[in-house]
């Protein structure tokens, strides 16, 4: 019967859990994406020959994607940078067939995150704040406590329903 | 827990010296839709008692007009098989429980490999005809004797080709789960050697446990007679040598939530208060087995067992 590692407990809840990543026994190939050179976090230091992508490179979609494609189980990618990185690249990772445990995301950068819009469904860089106007539609949004891992992205809900396109300051 | 469904036999034929293949029919109305990976039980009203043993649906999932099981007769077992192999007759009618599915496939594998020793072929017959459907990737590795276990073989050499590898004897198993695509999933399903080999063999190579999906034919195996108190209802209770914990609470007429009857899918979980017990299940963790048992196949080793129940 398939074990329990379906119904894992520590599942994503309405929030992304960011931890150091752990020693892993027998992985075969380590693949470290980070961000930028300052994203890179001490692991990487403790990986036995890994292979490293520095966002800052220039050919680095192309190599990403070519690493993704070539990778075989046994593979773990680490992902190294600030949130929104972390999630486009998590999701890139997720189409090319790698599951979440095979995943650890450390974000090593404070920066931008991303806010999906419930009303226009446009998905937006933000910064921490918890308001902001959705620039598809104008409506003034609050950041909800909830993010899909799917679309790497928070909820932005209509902050005043009664006065939609007031705009918020924050 | 649903109704048990009437059925009728409505063909029985013999896979193998060892493997006896039965098409049932509903006896009224529809028979419930399933999906691949799924297993009913099969109520056995045995002289000692009602038995109740979990078999594989081998039939197309897209098909309901029937289902189909096979069952490997088992001489050391508690009857069951022997039962379903010298008993049963074509015409005659069984009642089955609705089917449930703790070995399903994973939907987003772009390849399936899937390792069958045996018997342990059945789940993958209804996988095989869904996969194929779906036009998905597969590769089927079957470990079976010539002319004892292999049933279905030849019409699977006709079906899958080049898909199909066979093995009269345990193939080298880091070959077949070495250097393989990101989107692959393991299944496997036999003898417990088999599936403790393939788990090894997958971790070592790397594979995380969410791509390996394994099935066991646990069935309770007899052990020494002991009492049982329910502490909530107050009464007491034997267990015979030949009878599982889960048996003898459902004979003495409680309804315990069971899917498995072979210590894996966690429903029958019950509260232990005192007593030494022996715990056969792959389901609960050794803190758990604290305070947890499976009843289905686990027992007490001690003269009495009590349970909050």
């Amino acid at each position: 019967m398939t074990d329990r590692h379906s119904a894992a407990p520590d599942r994503l809840h309405s929030l992304p859990r960011y931890r150091q990543p752990l020693p892993r026994e027998s992985v075969t190939r380590h693949i470290v994406v980070m961000q930028s050179a300052a994203a890179c976090s001490p692991i990487v230091g403790e990986l036995e020959q890994p292979l490293v992508l520095n966002g800052e490179s220039a050919d680095f979609s192309r190599r990403l994607h070519q690493v993704l494609a070539s990778a075989t189980v046994g593979s773990h990618l680490y992902i190294m940078g600030d949130e929104a990185f972390i999630w486009r690249i998590h999701g890139e990772a997720r189409s090319a067939g790698l599951e979440n445990d095979e995943i650890d995301i450390t974000r090593t950068i404070v920066g931008a995150r991303l806010v999906y819009c419930v009303h226009c469904g446009l998905t937006q860089a933000a910064g921490p704040e918890a308001l902001l106007t959705c620039i598809g539609c104008d409506v003034g949004l609050e950041v909800r406590e909830h993010f899909s891992r799917r679309l790497g992205a928070y909820l932005g809900v209509c902050t005043n329903p009664d006065q939609p396109y007031a705009g918020v300051r924050s | 827990m649903s109704a048990a469904i009437e059925v009728r036999v409505s063909a029985a034929r013999m896979l193998t010296p060892v493997v006896r293949e039965f098409t049932l029919q509903a006896c009224a109305g529809l028979l419930p839709a399933f999906s691949p990976g799924s297993h009913v039980q099969v109520h056995l009203p045995l002289a000692e008692g009602k038995l109740r043993n979990a078999y594989s649906l081998t039939s197309d999932p897209a098909d309901i007009q029937h289902y189909r099981i096979a069952v490997r007769l088992q001489e050391a077992s508690r009857g069951g098989s022997h039962y379903l192999h010298r008993q049963v007759q074509v015409g005659d009618t069984l009642q089955i429980s609705p089917p449930a599915n703790l070995f399903a496939l994973h939907s987003t594998a772009s390849l399936h490999i899937l390792i069958a020793g045996g018997i342990g072929i059945t789940p993958f017959m209804a996988y095989i005809a869904a996969l194929e459907q779906r036009k998905a990737h597969f590769e089927l590795h079957y470990l079976c004797r010539p002319g004892l276990s292999d049933a279905y073989v030849e019409a699977l050499q006709q079906r899958l080709g080049s898909r199909l590898h066979t093995y009269a004897s345990r193939p080298d198993l880091s070959r077949i789960l070495r250097d393989r695509p990101l989107g692959s999933h393991l299944y496997t399903c036999g003898p417990q050697p088999l599936l403790d080999a393939v788990r090894q063999q997958a971790k070592a190579l790397g594979w995380p446990t969410g791509r390996v999906h394994w099935e066991a034919f646990n069935a309770a195996q007899p052990g020494q007679p002991f009492d049982l108190e329910l502490l909530r209802s107050g009464r007491r209770l034997r267990v015979g040598i030949e009878q599982s914990l889960l048996e003898a609470l459902e004979s003495a007429g409680l309804q315990i939530p069971n899917l498995c009857r072979g210590g894996v899918c966690g429903q029958c979980m019950t509260r232990h208060v005192s007593g030494d017990i022996e715990h056969r299940d792959s389901f609960l963790s050794p803190a758990e087995q604290a305070d947890f048992l499976m009843p289905c196949v686990s027992r007490g080793c001690g003269p009495c067992v009590s349970l909050d129940l």
